[in-house]
């Protein structure tokens, strides 16, 4: 491995003062200042909550939410415990149970998401064998009184409308 | 006699197949057909190995070793032969893995990652089986799931001789089944579970319950008879569940159950997850009545040696009289694994030379004041009358009236058991410690 001799700085007597490092900050400081003191509609700054962000797209990982299936409206998911297995937070909580309605074997009889815990990494969505569990839901926000109120179970999750252009499960 | 295997000289005996040897020697050979307990069959061809002098890859359950056999496992011929072997098996595969409850446990998944890792060639559509059939006896079967090992039908065939299993069709829709009309229906039949290389059979008692990748597995011994079988207890705590013992499987011991379980013993973990959940008396309690005339004990004989002992000592050092019963039924027997003694360490008892006769326990339970029960189940739910009683017990009681202390059943607890051929086993706690003592533990504190 090669070695690269950096240049060590701040020995000279100009940069020992530190005054001119402080002025040249400052410019920069004032120079913003008055632009915006000038024109306020370039702010970057939003008034969050009366004002909402509104670049939220559908990669943004917002809350999760459980897909359909596009022939029947049924749940996507088959109980596979990927999102579980893979989720580095521990939040998800699933317990399987026979599908009567025929489509398939296995579907979640409990599905719950521990919002509170959740580090919103999307590996859930990565390892969803099924294309079950979505967060293009764009909600960023959650609110709630207790700390119940916060983990959503599979009827909440299933609710949840997305918001990119493809509503249902791709799998196939 | 030595062979060589992948360059490393192994001791081995004449006469032995090469795959045991392989087996024995824990080096990897990929197999779907043969089974150590159901011998070789030679139909899957996963186990190919490249053998020095012979023109053509040899499968390894078909070869006897000879002096200076030089064997390659490894080899890129031999990685193409197994893929496209592989590949043939899995032509037809649903690839559920989702819903399968092998995945996790099973070969197909295994050796595709090992030797697979190719694209389908597979043009037409595949060729639909039947998919979730009950087969009796807690068996389910997917047929698309099936590699046509026939490990199942020959354990049903060999071993039961029941035969209800057959591979019905050829082909492309060659399909394990029973006969119309019939059931799987024998008192061993959940062992063709655990011979099932991939996800064709699954327990319906299992189904779904759990994926196999968040179980804990610890050695233990089967307390359902005197036999003994070797087990493995599966079991798990999660962030939601308390821990739970899921299922008990066959674990290999060649001298007594080799890979096998009775269906009666591989259910009994149930009442392993219905501990004690009261609150015990006080200790302090018991030690005043221990001064009482008129003692009488009665043990259970499928407690551990260890605990046995400390019962012995216990009631020595208070002037008990101790009994131990055997849990004795004529109809539980077969003569394969199932003994008719359902005590699982009544070997121990006569060791310690503990009283077993009836007709004395009787007449000491006539005379007796204070009665102290030790998991038997014979006066576990007895009412005594004016007499007074103490339970030791490892499962669930309903609140009564009499002195209750609960302890820590036999996958919370570490022992020894003795079986009805004399051989001496131990079983291993599960990583969870019961929230009830040991019985060995609550009997130190009386000292």
């Amino acid at each position: 491995m090669g070695i690269k001799v950096v240049e060590r700085h701040g020995n000279t007597f100009k940069e020992k003062i530190y005054l001119h490092a402080v002025f040249s900050g400052m410019k920069t400081t004032l120079k913003h200042f008055t632009a915006n003191l000038r024109d306020a509609s370039n702010l970057p700054t939003l008034c969050y909550p009366e004002q909402k962000p509104t670049d939220i797209t559908p990669r943004y990982r917002g809350v999760h939410r459980l897909t359909h299936r596009k022939e029947d409206d049924s749940i996507a998911c088959v109980a596979c415990f990927m999102c579980a297995t893979a989720c580095p937070a521990n939040c998800i909580e699933i317990v399987a149970a026979d599908r009567e309605d025929g489509r398939d074997e296995k579907m979640p009889q409990v599905f719950n998401i521990d919002l509170l815990e959740c580090v919103f990494c999307g590996y859930c969505v990565e390892a969803c064998p099924c294309d079950a569990i979505r967060m293009d839901s764009g909600i960023y926000s959650v609110i709630g009184e207790c700390r119940e109120d916060f983990i959503y179970n599979k009827a909440k999750l299933l609710s949840i409308q997305g918001i990119s252009k493809e509503e249902f499960s791709l799998a196939k | 006699m030595r062979i060589t295997i992948d360059d490393i000289s192994i001791e081995c005996e004449e006469g032995e197949l090469l795959i045991d040897v392989m087996l024995n020697n824990n080096i990897n050979i990929p197999h779907f057909c043969y089974h150590q307990d159901l011998g070789a069959d030679g139909n899957c061809r996963m186990c190919m190995v490249e053998i020095k002098g012979a023109k053509r890859p040899q499968i390894a359950c078909d070869t006897f070793v000879k002096e200076n056999l030089e064997v390659i496992t490894k080899s890129e011929n031999i990685n193409e032969v197994k893929r496209s072997i592989l590949e043939l098996e899995l032509l037809n595969h649903p690839v559920d893995c989702p819903i399968c409850d092998q995945a996790g446990e099973c070969k197909l998944q295994d050796y595709y990652m090992d030797y697979g890792l190719y694209e389908s060639h597979l043009t037409t559509p595949k060729t639909k089986k039947g998919k979730a059939i009950e087969l009796g006896s807690n068996v389910m079967l997917d047929q698309e799931r099936c590699v046509l090992c026939t490990r199942c039908t020959r354990f049903t065939s060999e071993i039961t001789k029941t035969g209800e299993l057959g591979i019905i069709g050829r082909g492309d829709s060659a399909r394990v089944g029973v006969a119309p009309g019939h059931e799987l229906n024998n008192p061993y039949a959940m062992n063709v579970v655990e011979l099932c290389p991939v996800g064709a059979l699954t327990s319906k008692d299992f189904r779904f319950k759990q994926r196999v990748w968040f179980l804990d597995t610890s050695k233990s011994i089967c307390h359902g008879c005197s036999r003994g079988c070797n087990i493995s207890i599966d079991y798990n705590e999660t962030k939601y569940t308390r821990e739970k013992i899921h299922r008990f499987r066959a674990r290999r011991n060649a001298r007594i159950n080799q890979s096998f379980l009775c269906d009666y013993g591989r259910l009994s973990y149930k009442e392993l997850n219905n501990s004690f959940k009261g609150t015990s008396s006080s200790i302090e309690d018991l030690k005043e009545l221990l001064k009482e005339d008129k003692k009488l004990a009665l043990a259970s004989p499928s407690l551990s040696l260890e605990q046995l002992q400390a019962i012995q000592t216990l009631c020595q050092t208070h002037n008990i009289k101790l009994f131990c019963l055997a849990y004795y039924d004529e109809s539980f027997g077969d003569g394969w694994l199932k003994t008719n003694d359902k005590s699982a360490n009544l070997a121990s008892v006569k060791k310690l030379g503990i009283c077993t006769c009836q007709e004395e326990f009787d007449a000491a339970l006539q005379e007796a004041e204070l009665i102290l029960n030790f998991d038997h189940t014979l006066l576990k739910h007895q009412e005594f009358g004016n007499k007074k009683s103490v339970q030791f017990t490892s499962t669930h009681l309903p609140p009564a009236c009499g002195y209750c202390f609960g302890f820590a059943n036999f996958a919370h607890d570490t022992g020894t058991l003795i079986n009805c051929e004399g051989i001496t086993q131990k079983f291993y706690a599960t990583r969870f410690r019961d929230k009830n003592p040991s019985l060995s533990e609550l009997l130190e504190q009386l000292r």
